[in-house]
């Protein structure tokens, strides 16, 4: 039988090592790098030394320390997820401010395209062009 | 004495009745924008050939951000009024004016068009548990038969109000608290040419209507005065 502490090290490791490698490719922007690497030094810390969360239940009377591990990270967890949906919400309502301003540009170019496609006919100098322009804005819009 | 009023009409997937609304609109001499929230049908093209403006939504965001856009739209062009219709044709374009009359005489910023003849048991309930929530003035909540004045309007297209969903009750519930005037006339409505509500199609949409709107109403319960 291993000791427990080659355990929580690999693990802890693994994980802390993981997240390192994805804030390094860019892959975690930059808040939620700085909470990432803040849980990756935590766990590689606690992986190494996992005798430091007995030491820690112990000042804080916590009659079995491993319980005080698990609720901080139930604790955490719940927080970024909190953090997670009012993101969530925020970028929600970005979205849909952006896909509202589209629809009335795109109003707004059609009619343009009309107007001008209408100057065009008035000087005569191309008959087709109105119904062109009809068709594709008929076309346009289908496709959507 | 409707000069700078804007009919408003939010439609997903309703090219076989839009025309024909749209053309009744027209009929009474009103400007009409069409607000397509993504379609897979013909709705856009039935509206513009029918004299509607159409602005369409490049993906579905629901029956409020179609009214928002309708208002957004209603401010860049210089409506000062706007009048919202469902598509389904069961408002029917006739009782615009009586809906318009409180707003033109400034008696009010928010005219609701209610029916109660027409009230299902389901709506009637969770209209009357709404009421005991918070208190608003109007005993069909859920109308999407409105008058919007100058004000409202102005209020509504803030960008906080881009997330309020459940539009019938969540815009009340906004404009309520900010202390805008909501008045009600009655007026008849016809039956549904298509479709069926969306919101009351079962029990099961009943309670999780509910519970939603529930929720909003405990969070935003009035406090202070008014406008």
């Amino acid at each position: 039988m291993i000791s427990y502490t080659v355990t929580t090290t690999v693990i802890g490791v693994g994980i802390g090592l993981s997240i390192l490698l994805l804030i390094r490719h860019d892959r975690l922007r930059s808040p939620y790098a700085l909470w990432w690497m803040a849980v990756a030094v935590a766990v590689i810390f606690l992986g190494l030394f996992p005798q430091l969360v007995d030491r820690l239940g112990f000042w804080l009377g916590i009659h079995y320390p491993p319980v005080l591990i698990l609720v901080l990270a139930l604790g955490l967890l719940l927080l970024k997820i909190l953090t997670m949906d009012l993101e969530r919400t925020h970028q929600e309502q970005k979205l849909r401010l952006l896909a509202q301003k589209v629809g009335l540009l795109e109003a707004e170019l059609r009619r343009l395209r009309q107007a001008q496609v209408k100057d065009g006919h008035q000087d005569g100098d191309d008959d087709g062009a109105e119904q062109e322009a009809e068709e594709e804005d008929g076309g346009r819009l289908q496709h959507g | 004495m409707f000069e700078a009023v804007l009919t408003v009409i939010p439609a997903y997937n309703e090219a076989r009745v839009i025309a024909l609304v749209v053309r009744q609109i027209r009929a009474l001499g009103l400007p009409c924008l069409v607000v397509d929230d993504a379609s897979t049908d013909d709705t856009a093209r039935c509206a513009a050939r029918a004299g509607a403006w159409v602005v369409r939504h490049p993906f579905r965001l629901g029956a409020w951000l179609a009214i928002q856009t309708g208002l957004h739209y209603a401010r860049l062009e210089g409506f000062r009024t706007v009048v919202t219709l469902d598509a389904d044709g069961q408002h029917l374009p006739a009782h615009v004016p009586d809906l318009l009359g409180p707003v033109c005489r400034r008696e009010a910023d928010v005219v609701v068009g209610t029916c109660l003849r027409r009230l299902s048991f389901q709506r009637r309930l969770t209209c009357c548990f709404w009421r005991w929530l918070t208190g608003l003035p109007v005993r069909d909540l859920t109308s999407g038969f409105r008058a919007y004045g100058p004000r409202a309007l102005e209020f509504l297209t803030a960008e906080d109000h881009t997330l309020l969903d459940y539009q019938d009750l969540g815009v009340l519930l906004a404009l309520w608290r900010a202390g805008f005037r909501i008045s009600e006339v009655q007026v008849e409505m016809a039956h549904r040419l298509a479709g069926r509500s969306r919101v009351f199609s079962s029990w099961w949409e009943v309670f999780r209507y509910l519970l939603h709107t529930g929720l909003l109403g405990l969070a935003k319960q009035r406090r202070g005065g008014s406008r």
